[in-house]
C-alpha cells in the first residue's frame, strides 16, 4: 500500500500518516495540533460530501469487504443519504435477493445475461437525465471472474457526469483459474479496480480493530480472525459483522491525484427507527437523526479510552515518569511574551537598534555594551 | 413441547428456529465433524408441531391439544427405539386426520405470521434417504416416512400434502448430465423446483389455502460437491441457489458445506498492507481449480448468509466427552434483516423483528451414539 500511495501523498499530513503504523491510524497526540485540527475538519467534511453524493465528488467508489465485515452497513448508509438528498438509486444485484428499502430501481442481474442487464441499467438511467443517480453493484466478483478483460470498459460506460458508481468487491473470494491463461500481462481485476477507483473504502470489524490495537499496545503479535486464522473449519472469526457499527478505511483520490487517507467509524442507525418515524423526521426538515453517524475512529470511545487511562494513570509509554511538555501555565506565559521583533515593527523607524532590557542578573559592562 | 426440548439442546434453541423469510443459514462441517445432527434438528424444529405451539403461545383449544399429542409421539422418537417411534408416529398421523378443519386452518393461518408450519424440502448430494430417515428420527424426533407418505399415497381429500420431500441427488448423480453445465443446471433446477412446487397443496383441497400458501424451508445438503467434481463452476452454482431461493414458495434456506482447510485455503487471506500483491502471489501459489472453486462458493455463500453455524474438531485433539466445537457467527446477510432498509417492504420488518438478532457464540458439543446431543459452554462439565 505504501509504495502505491507514495506518489499521491504530497503534504506533511499524509507523510506523517503513511509513516505511522501501517495497519492502524495514528493516535491524536503524535501530531501537531494545527495540522490535526485541519485534517479533522477537512476529512469529516470530505466523508460527508462523499456519502451525500455532492458535487459528483467520486465517480467510482470501490468498497472492499470480507467475511469479517460486510459492506452492507456502508451501502445502506449511502442509500439512506441518497434518499434524503433526492438521489436516484439503481441497485444492480448479483447476490442480493430482496430489494433494499431505499433503492428506487432493483435489477436482478444474476438472472440476466450481461447485455440484458446492461440494457436494463441503461433504461433505468435514461429517464433521469437531470437527476443525480447512484448506481450500486452489490458485487463485482462475478464480473471479474467472467469478464476480466472487459471490466474497465464495462464499468466506465456506466459512469456519466450525473451517475456515480458504487461497487463492492469481496476480497476473500478467489478468482477462478481460467483454463487458457487470458493475458499474462493483464493486471488482476482487483488491481485494475483499485487503479480505476476514485474512492476506496475498506471495511473492518470494530471488534477486530480493537483487538489488533490492544495487541499492538502490548507489543503482542496481532491476532488474526476468520479465514486468516487458518484453522480447520473456521470461516468467520468471533466478532465479525458487529452490530454496533463498522470501521471504514477510506482512500480518496482527488482530481489532482492527491490522496487522502482516513479511518472512520460508522455507527449503525438507532434500532428503534421505524418508517413512520423517519417520515416524520424527513417531513419536519430535521433529517440529521435519520442517518448513521460517521466519526473518526480515533474518537470512538472504545478506541480512545486506553490512551486516556494511560495519561491519567501517569504510566503511558511515551510520557515516562516525568513531564516533558510545558504545563498550562508555562504555555500561557510563553504566549504572553512579546518578542522584540514585534516591537520593532510597531514603529521607531530607527533601524538597527538593539532592543534590550536589562535583567537583574545582567552585569552591565561599560566597554562592551556602550553603543 | 417437552419432546423438542429433549432433542434440541437448550443453548441451541434460539438458533434452531425458522429464520426470517428469504434468509439463508450456512452450516459448515469438517470431515471429522459432520453437521447432519444439526440439520436433523433443524428439520425437527421446523416440522415439529410442539415447537409451533410453544413459540406461538396460542391458547386455542385445538392448538393446545395437538401440541400434547405430538409431544407424546415425539418422545417415542427421542427414545431411539424403532418400535416406539413407529407407534408414536402412527398415533400422530391419525390424530392429524381426525383433527378438524379448524385446527389446520389455525395452523395455516399462523404459518406466515410466526414463520411456523412450513414444509421442508431436503435436497441431498451426499447422502441417501435412508440415512436422513434415521438421522431425522434420532435427532429431530420426527418420523419423516409418515410425512412423506401423505404425499405418496395422494390422500387427495384430506391431507395437507407431504410436509417433507426428499430430492435425491446422491444416488442419481451419475445420471445427471456430466459434461454440459447448462444442461446440468437446467436439470437440477427443474428437479428441485418440481419438488418445491408439488409440495404445495392445490387450492381446491382447502378453502383457506387460496388465502395463504404454505411456505417451504429448503435444505441443500452439500451442493458444493458439484464444483468439487468439476461439474459446475461456483458461479453457476451460486446463481442456481439464487434462482431457487427466489422462488415465491421458499420461506428460507439452509445450506450445508464442508469447511475443511484445503477447501478454504484458496480464499485469499488478504493482508491489509498489500492486498493486490498478496492476491497475485496467491494466484501463482498453485491452488488447484477445485480448491479455488470450493473456496469461492463457501465464502460467497457465507457472505450472503444470515448466520454461519460451523462445527469443527477440537484443536487439542479428539476427546471422549466432546465431539467438537460449534461456532455461530454473523454472516453478511444478517444486515438484511437487522436493518430495516434491506427489507423488501418496510412493513415486514416489524413482525420479523422478534428473534432477529443473531448472537454469536462458541460452545462445545457432544453427539452420543444414540443420536442425542449435548451442547455446553467451554469449561463447563462435559458430561
Amino acid at each position: 500500500m505504501a509504495t502505491r500511495a507514495a506518489p499521491k501523498v504530497c503534504d506533511a499530513i499524509e507523510t506523517v500518516l503513511s509513516n505511522a503504523t501501517p495497519h492502524l491510524p495514528i493516535t491524536s497526540h503524535s501530531m501537531p495540533p494545527t495540522n490535526l485540527q485541519h485534517r479533522r475538519t477537512h476529512n469529516l467534511l470530505l466523508i460527508n460530501k462523499l456519502l451525500s453524493q455532492r458535487d459528483a465528488s467520486s465517480p467510482f467508489t470501490l468498497v472492499l469487504d470480507s467475511l469479517e465485515q460486510s459492506a452492507r452497513p456502508l451501502i445502506s448508509e449511502y442509500m439512506r443519504r441518497a434518499k434524503l438528498a433526492n438521489v436516484h438509486v439503481v441497485f444492480v444485484s448479483f447476490e442480493t435477493l430482496r430489494k433494499p428499502r431505499d433503492a428506487d430501481i432493483f435489477i436482478s442481474a444474476w438472472y440476466l445475461t450481461l447485455p440484458a442487464w446492461q440494457k436494463e441499467v441503461a433504461d433505468a438511467l435514461k429517464g433521469r437525465q437531470g437527476q443525480t443517480t447512484l448506481l450500486i453493484l452489490d458485487t463485482l466478483n462475478p464480473l471479474s471472474a467472467t469478464h476480466p478483460p472487459n471490466l474497465a470498459p464495462l464499468l466506465s460506460t456506466l459512469i456519466t457526469p450525473t451517475t456515480s458508481l458504487l461497487a463492492i468487491y469481496h476480497q476473500d473470494i478467489p478468482l477462478p483459474i481460467s483454463q487458457p491463461p487470458q493475458n499474462a500481462y493483464a493486471p488482476a481485476p482487483l488491481t485494475l479496480l483499485k487503479y480505476l477507483a476514485t474512492t476506496i473504502y475498506t471495511m473492518h470489524s470494530l471488534h477486530h480493530v480493537l483487538a489488533r490495537k490492544a495487541a499492538q499496545e502490548r507489543s503482542h503479535v496481532e491476532p488474526s480472525f476468520g479465514l486468516e486464522e487458518g484453522k480447520e473449519g473456521v470461516l468467520q472469526g468471533l466478532g465479525a459483522n458487529g452490530r454496533e457499527g463498522v470501521v471504514v478505511e477510506m482512500e480518496h483520490r482527488r482530481k489532482s491525484g492527491r490522496g487522502v487517507r482516513e479511518w472512520y467509524f460508522l455507527s449503525s442507525p438507532p434500532p428503534a427507527r421505524r418508517s413512520q418515524a423517519s417520515g416524520v423526521l424527513g417531513g419536519g426538515g430535521k433529517v440529521g437523526d435519520d442517518r448513521g453517524e460517521m466519526v473518526f475512529l480515533e474518537d470512538h470511545p472504545l478506541y480512545r479510552s486506553p490512551e486516556r487511562e494511560g495519561v491519567s494513570g501517569g504510566e503511558g509509554g511515551e510520557e515516562g515518569t516525568f513531564e516533558l511538555g510545558p504545563t498550562e501555565k508555562q504555555r500561557r506565559d510563553r504566549e504572553g511574551v512579546v518578542l522584540p521583533y514585534f516591537d520593532a515593527q510597531k514603529g521607531g523607524g530607527e533601524g538597527g537598534r538593539i532592543l534590550y532590557d536589562m535583567g537583574s542578573e545582567d552585569d552591565f559592562d561599560e566597554e562592551e555594551d556602550e553603543i | 413441547m417437552t419432546s423438542t426440548r429433549s432433542t434440541i439442546p437448550p443453548l441451541l434453541e434460539s438458533y434452531l428456529r425458522l429464520p426470517p423469510e428469504t434468509s439463508l443459514i450456512l452450516l459448515t462441517g469438517t470431515l471429522g465433524c459432520s453437521v447432519s445432527w444439526l440439520v436433523s434438528r433443524f428439520v425437527g424444529a421446523v416440522l415439529h408441531p410442539g415447537t409451533e405451539d410453544g413459540f406461538g403461545g396460542a391458547g386455542a383449544g385445538a392448538g393446545g391439544s395437538r401440541g400434547g399429542r405430538y409431544g407424546a409421539g415425539g418422545r417415542g422418537g427421542g427414545g431411539g427405539e424403532g418400535g416406539g417411534v413407529g407407534g408414536g408416529g402412527h398415533g400422530l398421523g391419525r390424530g392429524d386426520d381426525e383433527d378438524g378443519a379448524r385446527g389446520r386452518e389455525d395452523w395455516d393461518g399462523r404459518a406466515d405470521e410466526s414463520g411456523r408450519g412450513v414444509d421442508v424440502v431436503l435436497v441431498s448430494w451426499m447422502r441417501d434417504l435412508a440415512f436422513w430417515k434415521s438421522e431425522i428420527r434420532r435427532g429431530g424426533g420426527v418420523d419423516i416416512t409418515k410425512l412423506m407418505k401423505k404425499d405418496a399415497d395422494a390422500d387427495e381429500n384430506e391431507s395437507s400434502g407431504g410436509r417433507f420431500t426428499f430430492v435425491d441427488c446422491f444416488t442419481t448423480l451419475s445420471s445427471l448430465p456430466q459434461n454440459d453445465e447448462d444442461a446440468l443446471l437446467a436439470e437440477l433446477e427443474t428437479r428441485i423446483t418440481a419438488a418445491i412446487t408439488s409440495q404445495r397443496p392445490s387450492p381446491t383441497q382447502h378453502q383457506t389455502n387460496t388465502r395463504r400458501r404454505r411456505k417451504t424451508f429448503l435444505i441443500l445438503d452439500s451442493p458444493s460437491l458439484l464444483p468439487a467434481l468439476s461439474l459446475l463452476t461456483s458461479l453457476n452454482l451460486s446463481t442456481l441457489l439464487l434462482r431457487l431461493r427466489a422462488l415465491p414458495e421458499i420461506h428460507s434456506t439452509l445450506l450445508t458445506c464442508p469447511s475443511d482447510l484445503p477447501l478454504l485455503s484458496a480464499a485469499t487471506p488478504h493482508t491489509p498492507t498489500g492486498p493486490g500483491r498478496s492476491e497475485q502471489q496467491h494466484q501463482s501459489a498453485g491452488a488447484s481449480a477445485v480448491e479455488v472453486e470450493s473456496a469461492a462458493f463457501v465464502v460467497q455463500q457465507a457472505g450472503v448468509a444470515r448466520c454461519v453455524i460451523g462445527v469443527r474438531e477440537l484443536e487439542t485433539g479428539a476427546a471422549g466427552d466432546v465431539s467438537g466445537v460449534l461456532r455461530v457467527s454473523r454472516g453478511g446477510g444478517g444486515y438484511a434483516d437487522g436493518c430495516e432498509e434491506w427489507e423488501g417492504e418496510g412493513g415486514s420488518g416489524e413482525k420479523e423483528g422478534a428473534g432477529e438478532e443473531v448472537k454469536e457464540m462458541e460452545v462445545l458439543y457432544l453427539v452420543r451414539r444414540d443420536g442425542s446431543a449435548r451442547v455446553f459452554e467451554r469449561g463447563a462439565d462435559g458430561l
